[in-house]
């Protein structure tokens, strides 16, 4: 319970951890060979027109400190076929799993074909990894219909991870995750099931490490990864629960949580098939980046948590004037012009912006009365408001946007004034529910009701959980809304709830 | 606060870097260490013992990534594993903890992200001031009447709490009370101060050292809002070197508040000077009482503090079931630092005779209390967490206190089932054959289900139906059950659940056994 706050600082973080470690022989003793150590699985992702990240992270005993890997670099050999036997592979070669980087493997491939699956494995001290498959993006000129799958919110506590494996199911090109790919939290919650890795709230880079393993060494969470590439984005239980850029919501000193911060963001590149530009370097690690999938989508991949300001008036659901105010950052000024950069010299049809929290204003009260929630882009609307003039000033073509967080689906146009539904819709927000969090779930969250009515750009809702899997073709967008009636137990079946489609040239949405 | 941006220099570089054809196990692509830290600053904080230090960002070819705080009392110390005191991801660090008048000399090393380490930077020092800092949200509960002190780290309101943090015990009447340790690291004498928190529902504050009273009561009510007091001084208290007893009660209420509760930022000790010379025994205890606490038959021993004419470090409570016993080695029960005594663990309605006695810094005893007896009460509590598993359908676990709700031991027993019809065996054992009322607490929470309690395999009470959104921690009185001594068996049995409920499972805080006849 005591093990909060402080004891990172003056080193007790170290025997907090030594504290779980079993008295075992050394995975390098003896023989020097190591054990099992693929016990994380394998991942791809940041797929480009000639190549791909490849990633594994070599743990044999993932739930102790050095994860039972000796105290130096680790060669491991890689490679990646055109077939899942790998009787013709295309290219093989070695790279280095870093002790510093808790031994983590990114390959970052070039030379391979567009738009083509592939196969790839690692190899070390005589262990072959799982396959993983992985596709190339379209090239440059061309506009070949995908599919992509998109998720977010995967508390390990609250249920099993059956959505990822109906995701992986899917025969997704590409799986888009929009934030809380784990939960920072201790035992404090009271569902399906508990961490036990570590068993506290994570603190330490061990720590972090420690809860992606718990996450990773469930079967569904391994084929998921290694269904398709992944291109991920987090939110803010990556790190710890609402904060804002360097602020804590909680009894944190700033050099104590920006400790913290820098132990998450590096676990979290540790963990993730991303690129070595994606490094973080201490406290900063700039995740905001763009993919292009030929011409018909560019990905603008945001981070709405790093930059941003405290939340306004304490958070919650607010009617807030301060909400509005023009100075309050929430891109932060650097990402918001490289995003109109983005959109400006976008070459596609679609310019999908996959980001965190809810974009659409969300009025939550019934009768004149408004409050938004704070958390959202409603609680730093100028920033919204700046985007939308922007897109709507350079015409943008067709924004969709892509959203996690609230743990339910719901679909809604992006209006020009969302006080005003005869306004002009610019263009559509996707809202994904959880994987797991918040359990099974129902039809709807108890207030709906209220939303639907005082929302008339809100077309959908659903409180089940489950993932969005989106068709991108050259005149249409569509995306299926696909629910579980259950996570509490394993084996739950998947079915589409609704089905929406967005014209090219026209905003808003069509149920089909 | 120093946030440094590196985004742009630092994708370009490490791009670069990692293309480079030379990395292998032990070169990484970035083998440049950060060049040593410049301008370390150490400056003493507000008097306080603690020290601040400052630096400039490290230069690195791509970026620094952290930086190592070592630091001594002596000068010639070298950076090292134990000389280690600190990382931080700023260009800063606080140092806490320090002792007063203390002149530390410190040493920083810049890391970055490869792990590639500078030399270490040249050495600072600062000397902290005269005043030990306890931010009381740090101090640890070791006991309370109710069970509601909470270390409360929320950002709780737009003022400012000392490192964001304050104590917050949830007193419910003049009687509830909050004992949180605190390790003193040299003796001497202090002055207190502390800082409380005031709001409309908060209660006349009092802040005792080991049993005693500090100052008079603080009355924390205001009429709206949250506000901090400032820094109150309650007065000065001679302290050995070791454990002691802060004691948070409230004395009563203004007539306005509406409640009782307390909040306390920190408490400050300032050294005013060594502790005087002991040249008398202590005076003796006054007033002692043994009271039965309800629910359990835990006896409460309390007293007045006795009297010294430097201080009383402790108290060695004796006791014996046998009336007029001596005191001795065998029968001391316990010896503590404040003017309270827990004897938990007893037989039900057991008669008990103490006696107490102070015992000063220098070893010397006070007398003893004379002779004072209390039963222990009708209630034997068994904890869900510590009842022997015998046999389930389904699974158990244990499961720390969650919920917003504070369990009893801070642990429940939950059963995890999944279908109608399963059910779980657990034991318990009674030394005393009689008559007893059942009672269970549990939790009640939104994916709970329908459980049937039995004892020895008979139905006791109606079906309880654990559904609640809100989640929520309620006994429920099942009836009366003849027991004779020794072991028996309480049966969970799943009946259904509420259509409202998603889930099967229950669980069990606490089974409270009440004898009757």
């Amino acid at each position: 319970m005591n093990r909060t706050r402080r004891n990172i600082l003056l080193g007790t973080a170290a025997a907090g951890t030594a504290a779980i470690v079993l008295p075992q022989a050394l995975a390098w003793a003896g023989n020097n060979k190591l054990r099992y150590p693929f016990t994380l699985g394998v991942a791809s992702g940041e797929p480009t027109p000639d190549g791909v990240v490849l990633w594994t992270r070599l743990a044999p005993k993932p739930f102790e400190a050095d994860a039972g890997m000796p105290s130096r670099d680790v060669e491991v050999e890689w490679e990646i076929a055109a077939d899942e036997h790998f009787r013709r592979v295309v290219r093989r070669g070695k790279g280095v799993a870093w002790q510093v980087y808790g031994h983590a493997v990114h390959v970052e491939l070039g030379g391979l074909a567009p738009h083509t699956w592939y196969w790839y494995r690692f190899k070390v001290d005589g262990h072959v990894s799982p396959v993983g498959r992985t596709r190339t993006a379209p090239a440059p000129g061309t506009s070949p219909e995908f599919r992509f799958g998109f998720a977010s919110c995967a508390s390990y506590e609250y249920g099993y991870y059956t959505a990822y494996e109906r995701m992986a199911e899917e025969d997704f090109d590409l799986i888009v995750f929009l934030g809380d790919y784990i939960y920072e939290y201790g035992v404090e919650t009271n569902h399906v099931r508990q961490n036990y890795a570590p068993p506290y709230p994570c603190m330490s880079v061990e720590d972090y490490r420690m809860r992606f393993a718990q996450q990773k060494v469930e079967p569904e969470v391994q084929q998921v990864h290694a269904a398709a590439p992944w291109l991920p984005t987090w939110d803010d239980h990556e790190l710890l629960n609402d904060y804002s850029g360097m602020y804590s919501p909680y009894a944190w000193t700033d050099e104590e949580f920006a400790l913290r911060r820098r132990n998450a963001y590096r676990a979290y590149y540790e963990n993730m098939p991303l690129r070595k530009s994606t490094l973080p370097h201490g406290i900063d690690m700039r995740i905001y980046r763009s993919l292009d999938y030929g011409d018909l989508a560019r990905f603008v991949v945001l981070d709405t948590r790093q930059y941003r300001d405290p939340q306004a008036c304490r958070g919650g659901i607010k009617t807030c004037p301060e909400a509005s105010d023009p100075a309050r950052k929430f891109l932060g000024n650097d990402q918001e012009q490289w995003v109109y950069g983005q959109l400006d010299s976008s070459p596609a049809r679609w310019n999908v912006i996959a980001q965190q929290v809810f974009l659409s204003a969300i009025d939550e009260s019934a009768g004149t009365a408004q409050s938004f929630s704070m958390d959202s882009w409603s609680g730093y609307s100028a920033s919204r408001d700046r985007l939308l003039s922007h897109i709507q000033a350079t015409g943008t073509s067709n924004p969709i946007v892509l959203t996690g967080d609230v743990h339910a689906h719901y679909v809604s146009d992006i209006k020009a004034n969302f006080n005003d539904p005869a306004s002009a819709s610019i263009g559509a927000e996707f809202v994904v529910t959880s994987i797991t969090s918040e359990t099974d779930g129902a039809d709807a969250r108890p207030t709906w009701p209220v939303l639907q009515a005082e929302n008339p750009h809100l077309k959908y809702h659903s409180f089940r959980r489950g993932y969005g899997a989106t068709t991108v073709g050259k005149d249409t967008l569509t995306t299926e809304m696909k629910i579980l009636p259950y996570v509490s137990t394993k084996g739950a079946p998947v079915s589409t709830d609704a089905t929406f489609v967005v014209e090219n040239g026209v905003g808003g949405v069509v149920r089909a | 606060m120093k946030v440094k941006q590196y985004i742009a220099a630092a994708a370009t570089a490490a791009t670069v870097l990692v293309g480079s054809a030379a990395s292998s196990p032990g070169h990484p692509p970035d083998g440049v260490a950060p060049e040593p830290v410049t301008n370390l600053a150490a400056e003493g904080v507000g008097g306080l013992n603690r020290i601040q230090l400052t630096w400039d960002e490290a230069v690195d070819n791509v970026a620094p990534d952290i930086y190592k705080v070592y630091g001594s009392t002596d000068p010639r110390f070298k950076p090292g594993r134990r000389t280690l005191l600190g990382e931080s991801a700023l260009t800063s660090l606080r140092v806490d903890g320090l002792g007063t008048h203390q002149t530390w000399y410190f040493k920083v090393v810049a890391l970055d992200g490869w792990g590639n380490a500078s030399d270490p930077s040249g050495r600072v020092t600062a000397t902290t001031g005269d005043t030990l800092r306890y931010e009381a949200e740090d101090l640890a509960p070791v006991r309370s009447n109710t069970g509601v002190v909470t270390p409360n780290p929320m950002r709780g309101y737009s003022g400012t709490w000392s490192d964001h943090g304050q104590v917050f015990v949830q007193a419910r009447t003049a009687a509830d009370f909050a004992d949180l340790a605190l390790d003193l690291p040299a003796a001497g004498t202090y002055e207190v101060h502390t800082a409380f928190t005031k709001a409309p529902d908060y209660g006349q504050a009092t802040l005792a050292v080991d049993g005693h009273v500090l100052g008079s009561p603080f009355d924390a009510y205001i009429p709206s809002g949250v506000a901090n007091s400032g820094d109150v001084t309650l007065g000065g208290v001679p302290m050995a070197e070791g454990g002691h007893v802060v004691t948070l009660a409230p004395a009563g209420k203004n007539s306005a508040a509406k409640g009782f509760q307390i909040g306390v930022d920190y408490v400050d000790l300032k050294l005013t000077g060594t502790l005087p010379r002991d040249r008398t025994a202590p005076g003796p205890i006054a007033d002692p009482v043994a009271v039965s606490v309800e629910g359990s038959s835990t006896l409460r021993v309390t007293w007045q503090p006795a009297t010294d004419d430097v201080l009383v470090t402790g108290y060695e409570v004796f006791g014996s079931t046998t009336p007029g016993f001596t005191p001795s080695k065998e029968n001391l029960l316990d010896t503590v630092p404040g003017a309270r005594f827990d004897h938990a663990g007893l037989p039900l309605r057991e008669t008990w005779h103490y006696q107490v006695r102070a015992v000063d810094g220098a070893g010397r005893e006070g007398p003893l209390s004379g002779e004072f007896a209390g039963v222990s009460g009708d209630s034997l509590t068994v904890e869900g967490e510590t009842m022997k598993q015998i046999a389930t359908t389904a699974s158990f676990a244990i499961q720390n206190n969650c919920c917003s709700q504070a369990f009893s031991g801070g642990k429940q027993l939950r059963f995890i089932a999944g279908k109608a019809g399963d059910t779980a065996e657990l034991e318990f054992t009674v030394d005393m054959a009689g008559q007893y009322s059942v009672s269970t607490t549990s939790l009640y929470a939104r994916d709970y289900g329908i459980v049937q309690f039995a004892i020895d395999g008979v139905p006791l009470g109606a079906p309880v139906d654990l559904y609640s959104a809100p989640y929520k921690l309620e006994p429920v009185a099942l009836g009366p059950v003849q027991l004779a001594t020794g072991a028996h068996r309480l049966t969970m049995t799943i009946v259904g659940r509420n259509p409202a409920s998603p889930g099967f499972q229950v669980a069990l805080d606490k089974l409270t056994l009440t004898l009757t006849s």
